[in-house]
C-alpha cells in the first residue's frame, strides 16, 4: 500500500487517530443526528446533507471499542463515495472499498492535517490494542502522542459485507 | 423484427459492459485477495452472463474467449488453480479484448483474441479446445459473414450511395411457385442493381424470419439505387426477407480492406443495365451457374441511376418501419441523474419553507410590495414539483422493454426442446428504477428459463395429465403494496418435494433426517440452496455452477425477497418482491415520541382512533382493537422500535388500520401528523439488513422520517401468521361445523364444537366444592369431575359470582374427569369453516373468532384449555419416544385437520397431513412415513378402501394405519378390523391418541 500523502487527524474518547485526507469529502460541525432505532449499533443515526441522506458511524464500536455513553455529535467527517474517488487522478488506497453510500464518521474532535509520516509503527498486537486489525493500518509516532492511522475504506464498509 | 433486436442487441451491449466493469474491478481485487471465495464467485457469474448473453445473440467470437476466461476461472472458484498476478493479467486483458468487441458486437469477429485463447487453454488441461479463430479479417454484421464480398464493387456502392441489402428468397415459395428459376431470379436482381455474391449456408446468418427455414433459402448480397419499399415491391417480397445494412458498416469495413482488392473492375466499367454482366454463386448448395455466367469474383460495374442518400440509421433497420419512432436519446451517467434527483429534492425543501414563509407573511399585515409573492411562489412550487417528478421519470423505464426479450428466449428455448410455449407478459408498463430493470434481468432470464425448461413438460406427458399441450409461462408485474411485485408463473408440473429433498441429499446439502423433517414450502425452498441446480452438462444456455442461489443473491442484493408457491401437477409461481427504490409516494407521516415515520398510503386502509365502541385491548401478550364487528390484532410502534410507549387508556393515541397481502392489522402510534408525497430514498448498506424500514425520506424542514417497512414489522409478529394462510387455503370447501353458544357471566360469547362435548347437565352451584384453590363436583355415578371456568383460564372479562343455577359441559373423550362451568346455555348452530378467523385472537385456548348470529364468538379450543389447566401429564412421557416419528394424517374436515395438527405437531418429528384418501395414497407413494392415521369417511378414496390399497401393496403393507373416526360403533369397528386398521380410536384425544401411537409402534417393531 503506498503511504497517504497527507493524513487527517482526529480524536475520540482521547485517543487520536488518522485516515487519508484522499478520502475526506467535508467536516460537518454539531450535525443534526436522526437516530435510527433497532438498527445495528455501529449506525449512530442519519444526518441530512444537502438533500442527501448520510449514514453516520461510530468509529469506537466499529474499531471493537467500547462505545461511549454520551450520544451526543460534535463533528461529522463526511468522506467520499466511490464515484467521487474514481474522479480523482491517484485514488487513494483501498478506494475500491467505497460505495455510493454516503457515510460519515462522527468524531470528538478534528484536528490537523499532517504531512506524509516518515515512520509508520505496525500496530500492537490485536490481544493488546482490542483494535479491529483490518482496520488499522499502523501508529505514526507524533511528539503529542501516538496517531492510529486507519484502513478508512475497510472502516467504512460494514462489516457483514466485508465477512460475507 | 429487427427493431426489437436493435433493442435488444443494445440491451445486451449496456448490459455486458456493466459485467466487464465489475469484472475489471474485481480482478484487480483480486491480486491482493486471491482466494476470496465471493470475489471468485462473482467474477464467475460475470463472466458466465457475457458468454450467455452473447451467445445468445450469436456472437461466437465473444463467446469463444469468455467460455474459455470462464472454464479457467471455474478452476480458480473450485480452488484447482491459484490466481497469479500473470493470470490475471491474462484475464485482464481479455477482458479488455471482451470490452472492445462488446462495445461493437457486430465488429466482435475482428478482434484477435487468438493470444488470449491460447494462453488460457494451456491452463486447461481437461477441456477440449475452443473453436479456433475464424476469419479475424472483416469487421462486418454476423449475417453477412457468409458471403464473399468484393470489397470494390461495395466501395463503389458506397462511393456512389447506394444501399445493400441482403433478401432472402425461398427457392420453392418465391421463385419456383412463379414458374421461375434461381437463374431468372437473378438476373431480374440484376437488372436492378448488382450483385455480389449468393449464399445458401444460413447456420451463421441471424436475424432471419424463422418461417423461412423450413425451406431452401437463398441470400442474396447486392447493392442498388433503390429504396427499400420500391425493392420489395419489385420483388414482391415481404419487408422480413430484405435485410438492409447501413453505409456506414461497410465504410468501416473498408478501412480494413487493402486498395490492392483482386477485382479488375475499376479498369473495366461495362455497360449499364443493357447487358448485366454476371453473378458470381459461391456456394455448393446454390445451383451451379451456367456456362453463360462469368466466374467470380464477379466485375462491378458503376450505377445507372443518379446517386440517391443512403440512409444512415443503425444496424438492421427495417426499411419500411421509419426510423423516427426511435427517439434520440443520449446515455447519461445514473450518478449524474442522481445529482439532478438530489438538487431537485433540495429545491423541494426550499420551496416548503418558502410556502411556509409566504403563508405566514399573508397572516401578519402584508408588507408593502408582497402582494404579488403568493403567486409567485405557487408558480415556483409547481415548477419545482414538475421538475422532480421529470427527473424521476428519467431514471424510470417501463418493464415492458425487458420482458420483450423473454419472448424470444421462451420460442428459442420452445423449438430447443420440442415444447409448445406460450409466454403471456402482463404489466408491460409498470415503471421500474432502471437500476432494478438492470438488476432483474439476469434473475428473470434464469426463472424464465427454468420454468420453461424444467416447469413445462413435454406435449405428451401434458396431454397425459389433461392438460392442453400448450405450456404457459406468464410473467407479470405490478406495484402491490409499495412494493414491486414481479411474479413468474408456469403451469408446469410444479415442484415435488419428495424429488427436491431427494436431489438435496443426493448432492449432500442436507442429510435424511434434515429431510425428513421438512414441510412441503421447506422442501421447495432448497431449489435456492447453492450447488442445488447446478446443471450437468456445460453449454451456453444452462452453464456451470450458477443457479438458482444467485437468482436468490441477486434478488436479495436488490433487497428484495423471492417466495415459492406450487401445487404438485398445477404449476409453479416464483414471487418476487421488490422495494420501490426511486419514487415519489404518497404516505403519511406519524410520530412516536419526537421521531417522525412515513407510512406508505397504498397499505393504510383507515386511522381509528381507539374508544368505548372501538376499544384497544391487551390480550394475552398482545393487543387488539374490535372494529365491527372483528377482531385485529394491534401492534404498537414504540414497543416494536424499542422506545417508552407513551400510550395510556385515557391517550392511546391512533390505530393505523393497515392492509398487507390479505393480512389486517393496526399499528398504534401516538401521532399523526401529515400526507405528504415522499421522495423515497434508499437506505445504505450498513441499514440493509434492518428489516424495519424500506427507505427515508426528508420532510418539508429537512428532517429525516425513516419510511416503515410494514412487511418486515409485521413480520413474525401477528399471531398465527402461518397457520393462518394454510387454513385460509383449506377453508374453501363448504365446510361447517355444528357448534353450541354459550356464556358464562361475561360479555363474551363462546362455542364449543359439539363434537367434543359428552353431555350438558344443570346444576345448582352450590353442590361445587372447593378444595385446594380448585372447584370439584362430586357425582353419584362416576369419577369427580374437576370444575373449569373460562374466565380463569384466559384473558376475558372476569364474571360475578356464580348464580344459583349453571350448566357444566362435560367434554367427551377427555381422559380427566373435568367439566366446563358455564351460566347461560344460548343456542347451537353451523359455523362455516371459512368464517373462523384463526389469526386475530390467537391464544391457547382458543381456535379462533366468528361473527355468529349477530355476535363476535370465541371459538374455544377444549383440549388447549385441557392443557391449560395442566392435566395433560402424559405427552411430556411421549414427546421424547415421538419425536422423531413420521405421520401422515389423512382428514377431510378442516377443523379435525386443525386439531390434530395442534394436539400432535409439537409432539412428532414430521407431520402432513391430506385431504383424502387418494391424496394420502399419492403421498405415500412419494415419501416414507412410520404410521398413517386416517379419517374413515373421506370423499373420493375413503379410509377403509385406503388401507386395503396399502395391505395389497409390496412396500407399504406393514405401515401401521391408526383410523380415526367420530362414529364409535361396531359396524365401523368390524369394517376396519376386516380392511386391515392396526389400531381403530374415536376423534380426539390427544392423550389417547399419544397411547395409540406407542402401541401400533412397538406392535410393529
Amino acid at each position: 500500500m503506498s503511504a497517504p500523502t497527507q493524513l487527517l487527524t482526529f480524536q475520540t474518547q482521547g485517543r487520536w487517530y488518522a485516515c487519508d485526507l484522499l478520502w475526506v469529502r467535508e467536516i460537518l460541525r454539531q450535525p443534526a443526528l436522526t437516530p435510527v432505532d433497532r438498527a445495528p449499533p455501529v449506525v449512530r443515526g442519519l444526518i441530512h446533507l444537502r438533500g442527501q441522506i448520510l449514514t453516520a458511524l461510530d468509529l469506537d464500536h466499529r474499531l471493537g471499542l467500547h462505545p461511549k455513553t454520551d450520544t451526543g455529535s460534535t463533528r461529522c467527517i463526511v468522506f467520499k463515495t466511490a464515484s467521487e474517488l474514481a474522479r480523482l487522478a491517484h485514488p487513494p488506497a483501498e478506494a475500491e472499498l467505497a460505495s455510493q453510500d454516503l457515510l460519515g464518521l462522527i468524531v470528538d474532535a478534528v484536528g490537523d492535517i499532517l504531512p506524509r509520516p516518515e515512520t509508520v509503527l505496525a500496530p500492537p498486537p490485536e490481544t493488546l490494542s482490542g483494535l479491529d486489525h483490518n482496520c488499522i493500518a499502523g501508529v505514526v509516532p507524533r511528539p503529542e502522542g501516538l496517531v492510529t492511522l486507519l484502513h478508512i475504506g475497510s472502516v467504512l464498509s460494514a462489516p457483514a459485507a466485508t465477512n460475507a | 423484427m429487427s427493431t426489437e433486436e436493435n433493442e435488444m442487441l443494445g440491451l445486451f451491449v449496456q448490459e455486458a459492459s456493466e459485467h466487464l466493469e465489475t469484472l475489471e474491478t474485481d480482478l484487480v481485487a483480486l491480486e491482493s485477495r486471491p482466494s476470496d471465495a465471493e470475489l471468485l464467485n462473482r467474477l464467475f457469474r460475470a463472466i458466465h452472463s457475457v458468454k450467455g448473453t452473447a451467445g445468445f445473440f450469436g456472437l461466437t467470437a465473444i463467446t469463444d474467449l469468455a467460455h474459455v476466461m470462464e472454464s479457467v476461472m471455474a478452476l480458480l472458484r473450485d480452488g484447482r488453480m491459484h490466481a497469479t498476478p500473470d493470470l490475471i493479467n491474462l484475464f485482464l486483458s481479455g477482458t479488455d479484448k471482451l470490452k472492445a468487441m462488446v462495445a461493437a458486437p457486430e465488429q466482435s469477429t475482428s478482434i484477435d483474441t487468438s493470444a488470449e485463447r491460447t494462453a488460457l487453454h494451456a491452463l486447461l488441461t481437461t477441456e477440449p479446445p475452443a473453436r479456433p479463430a475464424k476469419n479475424d479479417a472483416p469487421t462486418l454484421p454476423l449475417y453477412l459473414s457468409a458471403f464473399r464480398i468484393d470489397p470494390e464493387l461495395v466501395r463503389d456502392a458506397v462511393r456512389h450511395g447506394h444501399n445493400i441489402y441482403v433478401i432472402q428468397v425461398r427457392l420453392h415459395a418465391d421463385i419456383e411457385a412463379h414458374g421461375q428459376t434461381i437463374l431468372d431470379y437473378l438476373r431480374e436482381v440484376e437488372s436492378l442493381g448488382t450483385l455480389i455474391d449468393t449464399a445458401t449456408d444460413l447456420s451463421e446468418v441471424s436475424g432471419l424470419s424463422d418461417e423461412l427455414s423450413a425451406e431452401l433459402i437463398c441470400s442474396v448480397l447486392f447493392t442498388t439505387a433503390m429504396e427499400p419499399d420500391l425493392l420489395l415491391a419489385a420483388f414482391n417480397l415481404p419487408e422480413s426477407q430484405l435485410i438492409q445494412t447501413p453505409e456506414k458498416v461497410f465504410h468501416d469495413w473498408l478501412l480494413t480492406q487493402p486498395v490492392l482488392a483482386p477485382a479488375p473492375s475499376v479498369a473495366t466499367p461495362p455497360p449499364a443495365l443493357s447487358h448485366p454482366p454476371a453473378p458470381a454463386a459461391s456456394t455448393a448448395l446454390t445451383p451451379p451457374p451456367p456456362a453463360t455466367l462469368a466466374p467470380p469474383p464477379a466485375p462491378a460495374h458503376p450505377p445507372a441511376h443518379p446517386p440517391e442518400p443512403a440512409p444512415s440509421g443503425t444496424a438492421q433497420a427495417i426499411p419500411t418501419a421509419p426510423r423516427a419512432k426511435t427517439e434520440e436519446t443520449v446515455r447519461i451517467s445514473v450518478s449524474l441523474l442522481d445529482a439532478l434527483m438530489n438538487l431537485a429534492g433540495e429545491m423541494v425543501l426550499g420551496r416548503n419553507q418558502l410556502l411556509r414563509i409566504a403563508a405566514s407573511s399573508r397572516d401578519s399585515a402584508a408588507h408593502p410590495g408582497q402582494e404579488g409573492l403568493a403567486g409567485i411562489v405557487q408558480g415556483i412550487s409547481g415548477i419545482t414539483s414538475d421538475l422532480q417528478r421529470t427527473i424521476m421519470r428519467a431514471r424510470l423505464q417501463p418493464v415492458g422493454g425487458l420482458f420483450g426479450k423473454f419472448n424470444r428466449i421462451i420460442r428459442d428455448l420452445g423449438q430447443k426442446l420440442g415444447k409448445d410455449i406460450h409466454l403471456e407478459t402482463v404489466g408491460d408498463d409498470v415503471e421500474l428504477d432502471r437500476a432494478l430493470i438492470e438488476g432483474l434481468s439476469d434473475p428473470l432470464t434464469h426463472l424464465i428459463r427454468n420454468s420453461a425448461d424444467h416447469g413445462i413438460e413435454p406435449g405428451e406427458e401434458r396431454k397425459r395429465a389433461g392438460k392442453s399441450p400448450t405450456g404457459h409461462v406468464r410473467i407479470s408485474a405490478a406495484h402491490l403494496a409499495g412494493r414491486v411485485q414481479i411474479e413468474v408463473r408456469d403451469d408446469g408440473h410444479g415442484l415435488n418435494p419428495a424429488k427436491l429433498k431427494a436431489k438435496a441429499i443426493e448432492k449432500g446439502l442436507i442429510t435424511p433426517e434434515q429431510s425428513a423433517r421438512l414441510s412441503d414450502p421447506e422442501a421447495w425452498q432448497l431449489i435456492f440452496a447453492p450447488g442445488f441446480s447446478t446443471a450437468a452438462v456445460v453449454s451456453d444456455v444452462s452453464g456451470r455452477g450458477v443457479g438458482m442461489d444467485v437468482v436468490k443473491t441477486n434478488i436479495e442484493r436488490l433487497g428484495g425477497r423471492v417466495e415459492i408457491s406450487s401445487v404438485l401437477g398445477q404449476g409453479t409461481a416464483i414471487i418476487i418482491r421488490l422495494p420501490l427504490t426511486l419514487a415519489i409516494i404518497p404516505a403519511l407521516i406519524v410520530g412516536c415520541g419526537t421521531r417522525r415515520f412515513a407510512v406508505p398510503q397504498l397499505n393504510l386502509d383507515e386511522i381509528v382512533r381507539p374508544g368505548p365502541d372501538r376499544p384497544l385491548e391487551n390480550f394475552g401478550g398482545s393487543r387488539i382493537i374490535r372494529l365491527r364487528e372483528e377482531l385485529l390484532p394491534v401492534l404498537n410502534l414504540s414497543t416494536l422500535l424499542g422506545l417508552p410507549d407513551h400510550a395510556t387508556a385515557d391517550n392511546p393515541g391512533y390505530v393505523l388500520m393497515l392492509k398487507l397481502d390479505d393480512r389486517r392489522f393496526g399499528l398504534q402510534v401516538e401521532e399523526i401528523n401529515d400526507t405528504e408525497e415522499i421522495v423515497v430514498k434508499p437506505l445504505g448498506r450498513h441499514l440493509q439488513n434492518t428489516s424495519f424500514y424500506s427507505g427515508a425520506t426528508l420532510l418539508g424542514q429537512g428532517e429525516i422520517a425513516l419510511i416503515l417497512d410494514l412487511a418486515g414489522l409485521a413480520h413474525g409478529r401477528l399471531p398465527a401468521e402461518t397457520h393462518a394462510r394454510q387454513l385460509t387455503q383449506e377453508a374453501t370447501a363448504a365446510d361447517t361445523e355444528r357448534v353450541l353458544l354459550f356464556r358464562d357471566g361475561t360479555p363474551e360469547t363462546f362455542a364449543l364444537h359439539i363434537a367434543n362435548i359428552g353431555r350438558i347437565e344443570r346444576i345448582a352451584s352450590s353442590r361445587i366444592e372447593r378444595i385446594g384453590g380448585h372447584d370439584y363436583l362430586r357425582q353419584k355415578n362416576g369419577p369427580t369431575l374437576r370444575l373449569l371456568r373460562i374466565q380463569d383460564q384466559l384473558p376475558v372479562t372476569p364474571a360475578g359470582p356464580l348464580p344459583e343455577e349453571i350448566h357444566i359441559i362435560v367434554p367427551r373423550l377427555v381422559h380427566h374427569p373435568i367439566a366446563l362451568v358455564v351460566e347461560t346455555i344460548l343456542d347451537a348452530t353451523d359455523l362455516p369453516t371459512a368464517a373462523l378467523d384463526r389469526t386475530s385472537l390467537a391464544a391457547p385456548g382458543i381456535l379462533g373468532t366468528a361473527s355468529l348470529q349477530q355476535r363476535l364468538t370465541i371459538l374455544l379450543d377444549l383440549y388447549g384449555l385441557v392443557r391449560l389447566v395442566g392435566l395433560d401429564a402424559s405427552p411430556t412421557l411421549a414427546a421424547t419416544s415421538l419425536s422423531s416419528l413420521r405421520i401422515l394424517v389423512a382428514e377431510d374436515t378442516a377443523f379435525f385437520r386443525e386439531a390434530v395438527r395442534r394436539g400432535l405437531g409439537d409432539l412428532v418429528g414430521t407431520l402432513d397431513i391430506v385431504n383424502d384418501g387418494e391424496e394420502a395414497w399419492q403421498r405415500l407413494q412419494t415419501t416414507s412415513y412410520d404410521v398413517l392415521i386416517t379419517d374413515l369417511e373421506m370423499p373420493r378414496l375413503n379410509g377403509f378402501e385406503l388401507t386395503i390399497r396399502i395391505r395389497a401393496d409390496a412396500r407399504l403393507k406393514t405401515l401401521p394405519v391408526i383410523s380415526l373416526s367420530a362414529r364409535d360403533n361396531e359396524e365401523f369397528h368390524t369394517r376396519a378390523t376386516q380392511a386391515g386398521i392396526t389400531h381403530y380410536e374415536t376423534k380426539l384425544d390427544r392423550e389417547r391418541l399419544c397411547k395409540a401411537l406407542t402401541r401400533v409402534l412397538s406392535l410393529a417393531v
